[in-house]
């Protein structure tokens, strides 16, 4: 343990040029990859609430109510007045219907995006339904439940489903070859540190310990990346960036945090098995048979 | 005075039960230094791999430093390493990007560290006549430099016996001359015991012994 501690300290003191190159290239294959699995993975369906700016849309509004389109701005303000006064009611939140067109709120298929809305907390929901059956301006009222809606239209064609796991597959292939000789060429450039190891008496184990640490760590870095972009997007889900429109617009969300960990794992285990992979070099280096080079 | 190296009748064979090696067998007292001549290339390669372990020969027995090499577990065969023996290969490769010192210092320290690392450094560099290049690449660097760098990593762990491989191919006849000179000034300051596997050196040099061999009549040469 000692020797591979000293091993990776050395090791790393040699990357720089074309071995940073190499780890850069790792590092945005594996981003690349991950950002591509996202955008097939992540559900085309969102939950049926408020997905963001949650300071202006406290828990318990629950009670979603149509206003009737064509309404002047007076007669909205004394319709919400007139909500206001209920006995149900204890708070209303006006919603414009650009609020909902920019996935603020996610209104049920069966009510349409161009139209405002309020949004109401009550103590009795009932009793709020009776009272909004007489009130004028209000053609439907509906209750937000935790079930889903798929959203038409980040849904993908099957063409561009295919199209994103080629290129997907093709990624991932070429950060497993740039971690691969990333640590390639960093055993390469350490070939006369391995003859003095070798006869030394120390274990390949040794020296293929903080290689493939280092082929590890460069596929959680990368992987690490993804997933801060995930969560950036995911906090600007309700900017209008394509992919973040799937995502839940909180870092509080457990579906994130399932996405994120399998990234980070996926990440890692490309990096394991890249460098692992070039580690066969250190394995040639301590084996020597009769025959070979004969010619020599 | 005691055999620090003793081969009986080793063989090795190749592939297809080519014969490399028939029924070599010769020894090395403790303290002394010493050339088997007269093999082919891949003969030393066999030979030379067979020593460090990283092969068995087909049959014979191999003592170095008192230890059956051919029945050695892997770990008492790093000991060996660590403590006891010392490897120069031929075309050995010197680390890149490190100056001599600093590819001596990585050796010790990849050995577990000594006390007073500099003044064994100092020491190693005096000893093999490498004071005023210590901080220069070892890359760059002429044949002779080259190896006594070699000898320098071999014997800063100052082992009891060292065993070089045909180093001599790449010298002429002044640095092959001082290549032995520094063996034979190792050798009779620190007592240490030199198994040289090269070909005949191009002059003949009085103050190491050449080993007479029994060698099987049917070993290819």
């Amino acid at each position: 343990m000692r020797n591979t501690f000293f091993f990776l300290r050395d090791i790393g003191g040699n990357i720089g040029g074309s071995k940073l190159g190499r780890a850069a290239g790792a590092i945005l294959s594996v981003v690349v990859f991950l950002v591509l699995l996202y955008i097939l993975l992540l559900p085309k369906e969102r939950p049926l609430q408020v997905s963001s700016e949650l300071e202006n849309f406290p828990e318990g509004h629950r009670t979603l109510a149509q206003i009737e389109t064509g309404l002047s701005s007076s007669a909205i303000n004394d319709l919400y007045l007139s909500l206001r006064r209920l006995n149900s009611v204890e708070n209303i939140i006006y919603v414009l219907s650009e609020e909902v067109q920019r996935g603020v709120l996610n209104v049920p298929p069966e009510l349409p995006e161009d139209a405002n809305y309020f949004l109401i907390r009550t103590s009795d929901r009932n009793q709020l339904m009776d009272e909004l059956k007489s009130q004028p301006g209000i053609p439907v009222v509906t209750v937000l439940s935790e079930q889903t809606r798929r959203t038409t239209s980040g849904s993908l064609s099957l063409w561009l489903k295919i199209l994103i796991l080629v290129v997907g597959f093709i990624m991932a292939a070429t950060a497993f070859y740039f971690i691969r000789s990333f640590t390639g060429e960093l055993l390469d450039g350490w070939e006369g540190e391995l003859e003095i190891i070798k006869y030394s008496g120390i274990s390949r184990l040794s020296v293929k310990t903080p290689l493939v640490l280092i082929g590890t760590l460069t596929g959680f870095l990368g992987s690490l990346a993804s997933v801060v972009l995930l969560f950036l997007l995911s906090l600007w889900s309700s900017s209008g960036i394509w992919l973040s429109r799937y995502l839940p617009g909180s870092l509080e969300s457990t579906p994130l945090f399932i996405i994120a960990g399998w990234s980070l794992l996926l990440g890692i285990v490309i990096g394991f098995l890249a460098s692992l992979s070039s580690t066969r070099g250190v394995d040639e280096k301590w084996t020597w048979s009769p025959g070979y080079n004969q010619n020599g | 005075m005691s055999k620090i190296v003793q081969i009986a009748e080793l063989s090795i064979y190749g592939e297809e039960d080519q014969v490399i090696l028939e029924n070599l067998s010769f020894n090395l007292e403790r303290g002394e230094i010493a050339q088997l001549a007269g093999l082919s290339d891949q003969q030393y390669d066999a030979l030379f791999h067979v020593l460090t372990g990283e092969i068995s020969p087909d049959s014979g027995q191999v003592v170095l430093a008192d230890r059956n090499v051919v029945r050695l577990s892997g770990k008492n065969r790093n000991k060996m390493l660590q403590q006891e023996v010392s490897f120069l290969p031929r075309a050995f490769t010197l680390p890149k990007g490190k100056t001599v010192r600093e590819a001596l210092k990585f050796k010790l320290e990849t050995l577990g560290g000594v006390p007073e690392i500099e003044e064994r450094l100092d020491d190693v560099i005096q000893l093999t006549e490498l004071a005023g290049v210590e901080e220069r690449p070892t890359g760059d660097r002429d044949s002779l430099t080259r190896i006594k760098t070699g000898v320098a990593l071999s014997v800063v762990s100052e082992p009891d016996l060292l065993i070089c491989h045909e180093t001599l191919s790449s010298l002429n006849s002044k640095e092959e001359e001082g290549f032995v000179e520094l063996l034979a000034k190792i050798n009779e300051q620190k007592g240490l015991s030199i198994l040289l596997l090269a070909d005949e050196m191009k002059s003949g040099y009085g103050k190491i012994r050449v080993i007479e061999h029994k060698l099987d009549s049917r070993v290819i040469s």
